[in-house]
């Protein structure tokens, strides 16, 4: 995948350090972590479970500002700002897919790919309009009055991504999206990561297990004890 | 947050957390149930013993009982003290007094025989006491054009009662030659007396209760009234002579025992037997007050003049309501405060259970002040309920009890058709004190959800 040109640095992160605990119980998840991602990229971190991986996707999403060093996302240092402020920024440019899809189960799909409407301040109307676009757009149109319990893994996986697209993000991170899932139905999801980027050029910041993911994304970074062991350029889907 | 999204979003949550919500906010309709119950019966009591049987928005005010009157016991000068009209000017200008309404007792013995037009039977010769009041102190409770001074200037001249139309009597003072021909004196009794013997004294002799006969005729139940004479030979005065009392009415500013009439006339009959000073001088003054507060404030200020409560029942039976009024609004607010625990505890549950959800709402675009509006709120709404409901089991309750009341309860003097008083502003209070406990209640939870860190509840490395 080389055809989009990566453009300007949304993500800048100069020696970032994540310590949990104190004492003897400290423990550093993400240590001087530097790097810098742009727009349209599609960048992979690999590494072994409990390399701080997951860790360091919270920290890019400013779900986790307890860190050392700094870390600008679309030129704004996360630790600066005011809680509003990040959550407007989290609301308006990031999306989030989880490995475990956090779908609300007493909401209907529709209800929960509309769910960040509720923080927004857009008119819900366009954007529930928008939800049944998406839903139509991963092939669960039908599924819009199910409830999260009816559906299958993959399924479950679709919904929180038309979720994390409602409000256009320029930047999804993706915590192991296909960790829980079987080797088709995560060969599907990998295509629809392929098709949003092609049609939509969003950033992705993958985190996962999966060598597949390598041909959609440009760059792999591997993650060892919290250390950005490489930076490689990857070869194209 | 739009309003209308915080709204979904707690209509979601309540709807889903039916059970542990039903819970919390039952113990907070118990709570503001008995606020209410409580509140409504204090306000019930207050009105009726404060309102009607000792009334707190005046007080009478009498000479201060001095050693003379001791004095008078063992055989000194036997003059009451009394008010003039400098002093009854004065108090009129204390701050808070709205009006001063003098009063004159009856300075000359005096008896009565009567009681067939009510009772069926004579019930003998009583000694009577009384005194005059100034029509307007009636104004409500008995019409002005029946409670005044009969003697009209242009009354025909007479000089035995045969010289009058049928139902009048000749007016004669003891040393005139001749009198004027005189309609039967209007007179009020004591609300409190009637209603002692309605409900007392009635029906332990087989009498008929005598409210409804003085009420329902206009024109009053008219008695032979002697004046100068008495049951007790030695209390003589002057000279004896007979005068025609109507009772035109029933009211609490009358005298408890005895009759109340028309100051003039009373003025003038103290005039005769006992000279001027007592027909120009107060015996008590009853003073009216902008409200209840006010009262202390005129007390202390009558000191000045020599001049104390004649009946402190009031003031007591105001502290005593007051006190267990008290007493129950801790019961409720303990009953409250223990709901609003269980409120903490429920929300607090609510907010590890939805530890994930949080942090996902977090993770879309939610702030700190976001999620706590949400837990607030539905704190609010389950408090407005529970509250609502807790009023409603008030009203009930209040219902069922008035309605034991009548059935259980035997008459007795003052007894209200309704223990309780709901005025509005007392459902208001109930719902806001329900909505103020739960919301304290799920303050901390609240909080506690505000500062949930959604990497922890997202993320799986740690």
């Amino acid at each position: 995948m080389s055809e989009a040109a990566p453009e300007a640095a949304i993500i800048e992160a100069d020696r970032v350090t994540r310590v949990f605990g104190s004492g003897k119980a400290e423990f550093t998840a993400v240590r001087s972590v530097s790097l810098s991602v742009r727009s349209g990229e599609v960048v992979l971190i690999f590494g072994p479970s409990g390399c701080g991986k997951s860790t360091l996707l919270s920290l890019l999403g400013g779900l986790d500002r307890q860190y050392t060093g700094s870390l600008k996302v679309f030129g704004q240092e996360l630790s600066a700002l005011s809680d509003r402020a990040l959550s407007d920024l989290r609301a308006a440019r990031i999306g989030f897919v989880f490995q475990a899809f956090h779908l609300l189960p007493h909401l209907t799909v529709l209800d929960n790919v509309t769910a960040p409407a509720l923080f927004a301040p857009e008119d819900p109307e366009a954007l529930s309009k928008r939800g049944v676009e998406l839903l139509e757009r991963v092939g669960l149109s039908d599924k819009s009055g199910a409830y999260p319990g009816e559906l299958s893994g993959g399924q479950r996986q679709r919904v929180a991504i038309a979720r994390a697209l409602l409000r256009e993000p320029d930047l999804l991170l993706c915590d192991e999206p296909t960790g829980n899932l079987d080797r088709e139905t995560g060969e599907q999801i990998i295509e629809l990561f392929a098709e949003i980027h092609k049609e939509l050029s969003t950033t992705l910041l993958i985190v996962t297990h999966e060598d597949r993911l390598e041909r959609i994304a440009h760059r792999t970074l591997a993650m060892v004890d919290g250390v950005v062991q490489s930076d490689e350029g990857a070869s194209a889907a | 947050m739009r309003t209308a999204s915080l709204l979904l979003m707690v209509r979601r949550e309540l709807a889903r957390t039916r059970g542990p919500l039903f819970s919390a906010g039952f113990g907070i309709a118990v709570g503001v149930g008995a606020l209410v119950f409580f509140l409504s019966l204090g306000l019930g009591a207050r009105k009726v013993l404060l309102g009607e049987v000792f009334p707190i928005n005046q007080v009478e005010l009498e000479p201060q009982k001095t050693s003379a009157g001791l004095l008078s016991l063992l055989g000194g000068p036997h003059e009451p003290a009394s008010i003039d009209a400098e002093t009854v000017a004065a108090l009129r200008a204390i701050d808070g007094v709205t009006e001063v309404y003098p009063k004159l007792r009856f300075r000359f013995p005096s008896m009565a025989r009567g009681g067939k037009e009510i009772l069926g039977r004579e019930i003998g010769t009583h000694e009577m006491v009384g005194d005059g009041i100034d029509p307007e102190l009636l104004s409500g409770d008995v019409d002005a054009q029946l409670f005044a001074d009969p003697l009209k200037a242009d009354a025909k001249v007479c000089r035995v009662n045969e010289d009058c139309p049928e139902a009048q009597y000749c007016e004669l003072p003891s040393e005139a030659e001749q009198g004027k021909c005189s309609a039967p004196v209007p007179a009020v009794v004591s609300r409190y007396l009637v209603e002692l013997f309605d409900h007392a004294v009635a029906p332990a002799h087989g009498l008929p209760p005598v409210a409804e006969t003085l009420v329902t005729r206009a024109q009053g139940v008219v008695f032979d009234m002697t004046l100068g004479n008495s049951l007790l030979g030695v209390a003589r005065q002057g000279k004896e002579r007979k005068v025609k009392i109507r009772v035109v009415g029933i009211s609490s500013k009358a005298i408890d025992l005895g009759v109340t009439l028309p100051a003039p006339v009373v003025r003038r009959w103290n005039r005769e037997y006992a000279g001027h000073k007592a027909a120009d001088t107060y015996s008590s003054l009853v003073v009216r007050v902008e409200d209840a507060s006010a009262t202390a404030h005129v007390i202390t200020a009558a000191q000045n003049y020599s001049l104390s409560p004649r009946d402190t029942r009031a003031r007591d039976v105001s502290v005593l309501i007051s006190s267990v009024l008290a007493i129950l609004l801790l019961v409720s607010g303990v009953i409250l405060l223990v709901a609003a625990l269980n409120i903490t505890h429920t929300f607090r549950v609510l907010v590890t259970e939805r530890a994930h959800e949080i942090g996902l709402y977090r993770a879309l675009g939610a702030t700190r002040g976001d999620m706590r509006r949400w837990l607030l709120s539905m704190a609010a709404v389950v408090g407005i309920a529970a509250g609502a409901v807790g009023c409603v089991v008030a009203r009930g309750a209040a219902w069922i009890a008035d309605w034991r009341g009548r059935v259980d309860l035997p008459d007795f003097p003052f007894k209200p058709d309704s223990f309780f008083v709901f005025p509005p502003w007392l459902f208001a209070v109930g719902v806001a004190f329900a909505a103020i406990f739960a919301v304290l209640g799920a303050v901390g939870p609240a909080i506690r959800a505000a500062h949930t860190d959604p990497a922890r509840t997202l993320g799986r490395d740690r």
